[in-house]
């Protein structure tokens, strides 16, 4: 199934709205400008592609996330209103709100951000964050048409959003990665140049725009997600990462690459990442392809968590036109670079009825998606729709009840059964802490050096599902083992480092080894470097059950795609200081969900169903998982999870967090764990896994023994 | 002069050498990590398609091998210079613990090894295999169609091992010769590699031994682990609470030699363990194995050599070579085009 | 020995001491200071520095040492960045570390 983009928006450097972009492209300026808002003493980059009416030294005083907040409703306005919403009698809660967005380092979590954004819009379905930086909102835009195919919404608006920092500028500064100059992808000289702004799409059904008479300017026809499993900010050098993710969205679009006739690139302009992604073309479109290919970045700036969205955009607006976006500034090609980068002043008249954009970004998550003018008949209706039964093959976990996962259930002794009322009495196991553990122990051949905890947690939960789940850990690289992760923070002890750093020596000297580390996504990425796994990678926040969140993301694209056979997915906190909450917990569970059952003797359990709907809204979350699990609501004979209010009240309910530590994002996932012990031990045949009132999204997950639907 | 036009090849363009004295080993099957582990003298931490550099010692920590481990998928390849194929093979199999379910294939055998150094070496061979090798990162290799190419060397130049079964290694050879023409190739021996390696310290096995020299004064600490059992492990503990010499690099514009008694003073502090004349330097260089109290850049020593002759010699920083290496870059570069590039001396002299 | 080169050996060891914490504390390096030996390669092998270290390193030089790498040949800058001894030989020629001892002695052939 393919999406309809019928409505798009856009904030950046060239100004506010999708016409503003257009006619900057069209005309052949650009964005980039010197930097006014906030100081750039002591680094010599001093330009960007920065939001026009925001660029005054008096601007300076504002919060980064609400300049992201503004930057976002506005894109989101001008895309609903382009869509001929208005009025259009849409229910609130079947709209769905996800944002891309990369630096987590803002004085509120990233999840807030969006609930903020969903708020001020007035949407009440699911409200998602997607945050594997440069990555972020092409990831964003898939995860909106899986939610279409879902049926968790009927719109979707779906994007991304970013700003520059003072932060920002100082850690790409620091990194080596900025370019003195305007950048100039594919030529000379290299490096980046930072930009900020926001780009979102209204998504639908092409069933729901037709019934709505609405027009689509696209489709969104299919995406895809890998991961480098290589290096916290150095792209894979042979691009096959890349490519991975390339032909994901390919496959996810049932189309094949000579359809593909414009690819928007990601073109950082960086001596790693340009010829990185050059051979991941070449690889998946043949060495001596022509294929007209640009980087608007020339044009905007890396508007980081936003650059794919507004990439997106970008493309949409010239497909509509026939033309191709042109690469600014492509004066001497560098060696082995593209055939045809689209250099010039004015975009180029091109007939396409397909076009490619792809975005690489630290930490190693690759995404692509597939965009069609509308018309183009969808070639396969399986595509993004094979409904496979999806397994539970393993679990894992790091939290107060120390790396025996069997010792789970005695840990939470105290907190079985039924025991309700949020926050649990008494204090934690252990004071909610991760005892001290030895990854290089556990994992034999696993390099433990440099990480900070997030990343130990993460990799020592994950490494022990697999191996429970059979899979082990190895050292070759799994390409069809992806990883999600729900986090809604980043680690506590590199953003201390970050500002140990800050305040030891100033900005422009701050740990570049921090600084990478404040997106989301840092753990996940360095994890999947450290496990050697390949496959989809992302990072999703919802706060209160990041957790499930990830396990139903991870289970969705198992069902509906063909490029993993295994997801590890699960949830992360890391202790920060400053809590509001006394019986704070931190940790990280993983289950691995494979698409064919695992060949073990014990019983199997199968993710039966599941479902996804906005905040505070369970019953239409348990309802859909119901549907799709095809089972009467009588037979769910256990709730895990905290909070869980509005469903199943008589039914018992377990809450690990009770007696590991509350967490927003490992919680959900330790339920998730405790629930697959239960049903393991025999003490019941299915039960429900469900996230609390708290988060921006409820999910609902039914596991159980039994192997058949009905 | 040959030996100046092989240095000036692997220093400048590039050279290819042949693998007298290296041989290649498989470990495979389910005990293949724990053999490798086994032998591996430093915590063993690598993905599929790394390597890792390490030695192995002696009971007395001397090394015996310097031995590149390489993750090949569950295997391990083993690229050893030192010990003949059949030593190597009777170190491992008296290493690998009992019981190991691991099969150890003497890989060398039927297949050959070819070397290419310099700072254009990543150019010619992407023109004569594929241009894969361009993105290989340092200590990593690939398996290509018929060969398998390792980026590792100690030239301090990009430097490729290509591993290729004998009956295809003459025509790649040929190949070489053919297409690197182009480049300035031209082939080097073990002289002009020794003394590449010792102006890059880097440790060369054929020259750099003495029953003193364990990797505590060779400066290879970073090849072994104080926290792990192997061979040499005591030895080396046991060294490392009262050791006293160092081996450092020093240059003297009078000839030295392999075996000179190095003096600070009237006192002997020290023995030459190799020396050259390094042509890039017009000087020599000389390892000198040296009292640690001395053994700073910067501090003035004399080389007495058995016939009477002295030099006056003073401890340098290593590396002693500004290698064009590190500033050649894959997407700028090309050796056609060296002449209209700017890159520092050879020699890299800090303002005073 | 004379008293000069006395000075000058003192002045490297400072700057060395301070060199390996500055891998063990900021670049993470695992491994003991006294394992860390001066003429080995930062980068790649040996020590096994990375990019994001370089920049980490590059930092702590001018935090440190006050050496900017604007101020020198980003040449000299690269090329200085090899060994442990190749970097005091930087910061003793560029460096505010306050010694007082002759520059340049070790580089006086």
């Amino acid at each position: 199934m393919r999406a309809a983009m019928t409505g798009l928006g856009s904030v950046c450097s060239l100004g506010r709205g999708t016409q503003a972009l257009w006619e900057g492209i069209g005309s052949g300026r650009d964005g980039i400008v010197p930097i006014r808002r906030f100081s750039t003493a002591g680094i010599k980059v001093k330009i960007a592609g920065v939001v026009p009416d925001r660029n005054e030294e008096s601007q300076g005083g504002i919060p980064s996330w609400e300049l992201a907040v503004e930057y976002a409703i506005d894109a989101c306005r001008e895309a609903w209103g382009m869509a001929g919403l208005d009025g259009a009698g849409i229910a609130p809660e079947r709209i769905a709100l996800i944002v891309g967005t990369s630096l987590g380092d803002h004085d509120i979590p990233l999840y807030q951000l969006t609930e903020s954004i969903a708020a001020r819009l007035g949407i009440r379905g699911p409200a998602i964050t997607i945050s594997t930086a440069c990555s972020s909102s092409t990831n964003a835009l898939g995860l909106g048409l899986d939610l279409l195919r879902m049926g968790a919404a009927d719109v979707v608006l779906a994007g991304g959003t970013d700003v520059l920092t003072p932060i920002m500028l100082s850690g790409f500064n620091a990194l080596g990665v900025l370019s003195a100059g305007k950048c100039a992808p594919f030529s000379q000289p290299s490096g980046t140049t930072l930009g900020e702004g926001a780009g979102f799409a209204v998504l639908e059904t092409e069933a729901h725009a037709l019934r709505r008479s609405a027009r689509s300017y696209a489709t969104l026809a299919g995406y895809g997600l890998s991961a480098d499993a290589f290096h916290e900010t150095s792209p894979e050098p042979t691009g096959s990462g890349v490519a991975r993710a390339i032909s994901g969205a390919l496959a996810d679009a049932g189309l094949s690459a000579d359809r593909i006739g414009y690819i928007n690139a990601h073109g950082t302009g960086t001596v790693a990442n340009d010829p990185a992604e050059w051979r991941a073309l070449q690889t998946v479109f043949g060495g001596d392809t022509s294929i007209p290919l640009s980087s608007t970045k020339s044009i905007i700036g890396h508007a980081q968590g936003a650059a794919g969205s507004l990439e997106t955009i970008a493309t949409v607006l010239g497909m509509g036109r026939q033309m191709v976006p042109q690469t600014l500034n492509f004066t001497a090609p560098r060696r082995n670079g593209p055939a045809d980068p689209v250099a010039g002043s004015r975009p180029r008249p091109h007939a396409y009825r397909y076009a490619l954009c792809t975005n690489s970004a630290f930490g190693g998550a690759n995404a692509a998606v597939v965009l069609g003018t509308p018309g183009e008949a969808d070639p396969g209706s399986h595509a993004g729709y094979r409904n496979k039964q999806v397994y539970l093959a393993g679990i894992g976990g790091a939290a107060a009840h120390g790396l025996d996962i069997d010792t789970l259930l005695d840990a939470l002794e105290n907190g079985v059964p039924g025991v309700t009322g949020g926050f649990g009495v008494g204090a934690p196991l252990n004071g909610g802490r991760v005892p001290g553990f030895s990854l290089a122990e556990i994992l034999p051949g696993v390099d433990p050096r440099g990480q900070d905890p997030s990343a130990r947690f993460l990799t020592a939960a994950a490494g022990l599902a697999l191996i429970d789940a059979g899979l082990g850990v190895k050292r070759t690289r799994r390409d069809r083992i992806g990883l999600v992760m729900g986090v809604n923070r980043v680690s506590e002890e590199s953003r201390n480092d970050l500002q140990a750093s800050i305040s030891a020596n100033g900005l422009p000297l701050l740990s570049a080894t921090a600084f990478s580390r404040m997106v989301l996504n840092a753990p996940v990425g360095n994890c999947s470097k450290l496990l050697a796994l390949g496959g989809p990678l992302s990072t999703i926040s919802i706060g209160e059950g990041s957790g499930l969140a990830a396990l139903v993301y991870a289970a969705d694209l198992l069902r509906n795609r063909e490029d993993a056979d295994a997801m590890v997915a699960g949830g992360l906190d890391e202790a920060y200081a400053g809590s509001e909450y006394p019986r704070l917990g931190e940790g990280a569970f993983c289950a691995v969900l494979t698409a064919s059952p695992p060949q073990s003797e014990t019983p199997g359990i199968r993710a039966a169903g599941w479902g996804m709907a906005g905040p505070g809204r369970l019953a239409s979350a348990f309802s859909a998982a119901l549907a799709m699990a095809d089972i009467p609501e009588t037979a769910i004979e256990c709730v895990f999870g905290s909070r869980i209010s509005g469903i199943l009240e008589a039914v018992p309910r377990i809450e690990p967090e009770a007696a590991l530590g509350y967490g927003e994002a490992y919680a959900s996932a330790a339920a998730f764990a405790a629930a697959t012990l239960w049903l393991r031990q025999g003490k019941a045949e299915t039960v429900l896994v469900a996230s609390g009132a708290g988060g921006s999204a409820t999910c609902a997950m039914i596991l159980t023994r039994r192997m058949e639907n009905g | 002069m040959t030996l100046e036009n092989e240095v000036r090849a692997i220093r400048q363009a590039v050279a290819l050498s042949g693998a007298q004295g290296r041989s290649v080993f498989r470990l495979s099957g389910a005990g293949a990590n724990a053999a490798a582990d086994k032998l591996c003298p430093r915590e063993l931490f690598l993905r599929d398609g790394q390597m890792l550099h390490t030695l192995l010692l002696n009971e007395r920590a001397n090394p015996l091998a310097d031995v590149y481990l390489c993750a090949d998928g569950e295997d391990y390849l083993l690229l050893s210079e030192g010990p003949t194929a059949s030593e190597l093979h009777g170190l491992i199999r008296d290493r690998v613990p009992a019981g190991a379910k691991t099969e150890i294939t003497d890989v060398t055998a039927d297949h050959d090894l070819l070397s290419l150094n310099g700072p254009y070496a990543w150019e010619l061979l992407s023109e004569v295999i594929s241009p894969e090798v361009i993105g290989l990162p340092y200590l990593g290799f690939y398996h290509g169609d018929g060969f398998t190419c390792f980026r590792a060397g100690k030239s301090g130049e990009f430097s490729f091992d290509l591993l290729l079964p004998k009956a295809k290694a003459a025509a790649m050879r040929g190949r070489i010769v053919e297409m690197g023409s182009a480049f300035g190739l031209i082939e080097a021996g073990d002289e002009a590699l020794d003394l590449c390696a010792l102006e890059n310290f880097f440790f060369n096995i054929r020259h750099d031994t003495d029953p003193e020299a364990t990797p505590l004064e060779l400066q290879l600490q970073w090849r072994i682990s104080y926290r792990k059992e192997y061979v040499g492990a005591e030895a080396l503990r046991q060294r490392r609470k009262h050791w006293s010499k160092r081996a450092v690099l020093i240059a003297s514009p009078d000839p030295m030699h392999k075996g000179d008694k190095v003096f600070g003073g009237n006192t002997g502090i020290g023995s030459l363990l190799y020396a050259a004349r390094s042509p890039d330097r017009g000087e020599w260089l000389g390892l000198a194995l040296m009292e640690l109290d001395h053994a700073h850049p910067g501090v003035l020593v004399e080389c007495a050599s058995p016939g009477g002759a002295s030099a006056r010699a003073r401890v340098l920083s290593a590396p002693a070579i500004n290698n064009r290496s590190l500033y050649v870059d894959p997407q700028r570069h090309a050796y056609a085009t060296r002449g209209e590039d700017k890159f520092p001396p050879l020699v890299m002299v800090l303002p005073k | 020995m004379d008293n000069a080169t006395r000075g000058l050996i003192a002045a490297r060891e400072e700057v060395l001491a301070k060199l390996r914490l500055a891998l063990i504390e900021k670049m993470h390096v695992r491994r003991a200071a006294d394992e860390l030996d001066p003429d080995v390669a930062l980068f790649g092998s040996g020590i096994g520095l990375d990019s994001l270290d370089a920049v980490e390193l590059v930092v702590f030089l001018e935090s440190e040492f006050g050496l900017k790498a604007t101020d020198n040949d980003p040449m000299i800058m690269r090329g200085s960045m090899r060994t442990l001894n190749t970097l005091i030989d930087l910061v003793l020629a560029f460096g505010k570390t306050g010694f007082t001892y002759a520059k340049g002695a070790a580089h006086d052939a």
